[in-house]
């Protein structure tokens, strides 16, 4: 059966709509899967590099904070350090204050012969030996004198053996120095320096730690006491 | 994606010939605009000027309106309003085919934006009297109140302005009578459907809107969807091959969603086994090609390579590998005919070849009938495979016992009412208990006290008739009060 030209157009004309519609709806999907495909992508990307971005600034955020650390303890260290330095000098003035005030003391013979005593005999019980002799600042010279014989008296009790105190009147101390003496030994090798000065730093040292509580207060940071 | 494209895009036109017969048969009846307004049904100016409008031909019609477009607009929608209200439904149908033949028939799109712009001045305008006739009886104002609802929804989502002021109950409200058995679900209407399935796809392919619809209701409304899809498995012919497409391309533009693709896969068992049927059975290719989509995003797009290869497990279950193969071969898939086509088969028969060589067990398959137990059938070879039991058992007691726990929640849910799955599980208890021993039998007589023994012996009075059921449990607790071992 063959179909007429209208027939035939008709056919056409509806397969030619089919095509068309297929194609439409397949472009429709192609479309579509782009779409979605585009959004799935655009999320990923923004995800991870959000993720970067933030793990960025984590890190900028570290460095200055450390940054920040780092400069407020050095601040804190040399702020510590000035402290300590001033409480040095204050401590170094009073010393020197000592020092001064110790030639006042050297003037009153009264006060000056006992101190004397003690240091000749101190120096001649360090060495023990019945041979010693002592140097003193010329300006000391009539004093020794005295208090050498006192105290061998002194050390003879003590040790029950006698000593000879010579007093060298050729070397002498230097007359800057507040005072005091320095004992030496029979052979002249061994010399027990028992000058002023020579307490005050002995004396300085030992009674540093009191001297600091008693102007400073007790330390608030302090953990070690042994 | 406001300024994505020069094209303008077109207001979807509805594939119906129901719905365009319907339409014509509604402009071709007269309305007595007179009488209405001497009722007060409607307002005096507002029927001066519908009667002007009603005088023209097709062509002056445009125009007329284009020249006094908002006069025209509040006309429209005053008189849409004043009907509903007095429930005049032929002034209903009028107004509403007309409204669509303007939506649809400009090419400045010009009435769709004037009814657009109105959102700005007012948040309920444009969409609520639309909204309001969609509890309205007759079917035809329903269908074409949802028709223009749809046309508004889509070319407001394409502009930042009129996408903010969408109230998500206004989607919330069209998804769910889409999606009920007055449309995609009228099984008796393949009218009603076809309808349904064209408005419910324009929808989904916007974003947002995809996001509202995951969201609210979606297990139940995605039912009726399933329903089609399962009916179109069965028999090509019963759906209708536009129909199917349609509702093969609307699970295809859900299906770009890993979190969707979850909740389908778990919630609805058969459906990647009826996807591979479709595909493997169809004459079409538009209609394979879309299966295959669908199946090859299930596997792409996933939350976690756990959950994909949780999909490829049921894909395998349901002989996937050997229903791909046969499709590679297929002529038009292999002649180069469809790019798309063939990409996702290639993509596919990797993708499972590389799990079934690299990493499935037959514990896999196990596992899988275990977290979908609709699956649970004797053509697994796992159980009545003394090997497997004797290589697998010990699995079963790592963290306490966790997957007899399973087996025991599986057998007491209420998910669950068809006895073969509980006649399996029970078969399955006793190889476990045959190569566990003692400990086995300890741990179900005395774990929650006893619940679990009692449930077993439930089963010999309360098994409905089915004497294998009975059979089962029967040789069951014959193991767990029987001798120590």
């Amino acid at each position: 059966m063959t179909l007429s030209d209208e027939q035939v157009k008709s056919e056409l004309t509806k397969m030619q709509a089919f095509i068309e519609k297929e194609a439409k709806e397949k472009a429709k999907e192609i479309k579509l899967k782009a779409d979605e495909e585009y959004e799935i992508e655009k999320a990923s990307i923004v995800r991870s590099e959000t993720a970067a971005i933030d793990s960025n600034y984590e890190q900028k955020l570290k460095k200055a904070s450390l940054a920040q650390q780092i400069t407020k303890s050095t601040i804190a260290n040399k702020t510590r350090l000035r402290i300590l330095s001033t409480k040095e000098e204050v401590l170094n003035e009073i010393f020197d204050e000592v020092k001064n005030e110790l030639k006042n003391v050297t003037t009153d013979k009264s006060k000056y012969l006992p101190v004397l005593v003690g240091l000749i005999e101190e120096g001649v019980l360090a060495l023990l030996e019945d041979k010693v002799s002592i140097r003193v600042r010329q300006s000391d010279l009539e004093l020794a004198k005295e208090a050498s014989i006192e105290a061998a008296k002194n050390f003879e009790s003590k040790s029950k053996f006698a000593v000879d105190i010579a007093i060298d009147d050729e070397n002498f101390l230097s007359s800057d120095i507040a005072g005091g003496v320095v004992v030496i030994n029979g052979t002249g090798k061994i010399e027990v320096d028992n000058t002023l000065e020579e307490r005050l730093k002995i004396l300085a040292e030992e009674a540093l730690p009191a001297i600091r509580l008693e102007l400073f207060g007790p330390s608030l940071t302090r953990k070690f006491f042994d | 994606m406001s300024n994505s494209s020069s094209i303008t895009v077109t207001p979807l036109v509805i594939d119906s010939t129901f719905l365009s017969d319907s339409k014509k048969i509604i402009k071709e009846k007269i309305i007595a605009w007179e009488g209405y307004s001497r009722s007060g049904a409607v307002s005096e100016d507002d029927v001066k000027h519908i009667k002007i409008l009603e005088k023209q031909s097709t062509e002056n019609k445009n125009s007329t309106l284009l020249n006094q477009l908002e006069l025209y607009t509040n006309t429209i929608l005053n008189i849409l309003d004043k009907a509903e209200s007095s429930g005049k439904e032929d002034v209903l149908k009028n107004i509403l085919a007309l409204t669509n033949d303007f939506l649809l028939e400009l090419p400045g799109q010009e009435f769709l934006d004037s009814l657009l712009k109105l959102s700005t001045v007012d948040s309920a305008l444009p969409y609520s009297p639309f909204l309001k006739l969609l509890d309205n009886k007759d079917f035809i104002i329903k269908a074409l109140g949802l028709y223009n609802l749809t046309i508004l929804l889509s070319k407001a989502s394409k502009s930042s302005e009129y996408a903010s002021k969408i109230d998500q109950e206004v989607l919330i409200k069209v998804f769910d009578l889409l999606s009920s058995n007055e449309f995609i679900g009228n099984t008796q209407n393949i009218n009603s459907q076809f309808i349904g399935i064209q408005l419910l796809q324009e929808l989904l392919i916007v974003k947002s809107f995809k996001q509202v619809y995951e969201s609210s209701n979606f297990i139940t409304n995605f039912k009726s969807v399933n329903q089609l899809i399962a009916s179109s498995a069965k028999s090509a012919n019963s759906t209708g091959l536009q129909l199917s497409y349609n509702v093969l391309l609307t699970t295809w533009i859900l299906s770009f969603s890993g979190s969707i693709n979850k909740i389908l896969v778990h919630n609805f068992p058969e459906l990647v086994g009826n996807l591979l049927t479709i595909a493997k059975e169809s004459i079409k290719l538009k209609i394979v090609r879309i299966s295959v989509g669908i199946l090859k995003n299930f596997t792409a797009v996933t939350l976690s390579p756990n959950e994909q290869f949780k999909t490829v497990k049921i894909l395998l279950f349901h002989d996937g590998l050997s229903s791909i193969n046969t499709l590679r071969e297929r002529k038009f898939a292999s002649n180069g005919s469809d790019e798309e086509l063939s990409n996702d088969l290639i993509y596919l028969s990797d993708l499972l070849n590389a799990i079934v060589s690299d990493r499935l067990t037959s514990f896999d398959e196990y596992l899988t009938e275990l977290e979908n137990p609709n699956l649970l059938s004797w053509s697994s070879p796992t159980h009545k495979s003394s090997e497997f039991w004797i290589e697998n058992s010990g699995k079963f007691k790592d963290q306490s016992y966790k997957l007899v726990k399973k087996i025991f929640e599986i057998l007491s849910s209420k998910d669950y009412p068809n006895s073969k799955i509980k006649v399996i599980l029970l078969n399955d208890l006793q190889f476990l208990i045959k190569n566990i021993g003692q400990d086995l039998v300890n741990f179900i007589n005395t774990e929650k006290n006893g619940e679990y023994k009692l449930l077993i012996m439930s089963f010999l009075d309360n098994n409905g008739g089915d004497n294998e059921l009975k059979y089962e449990a029967l040789k069951a607790i014959q193991l767990l009060v029987g001798h120590s071992f």
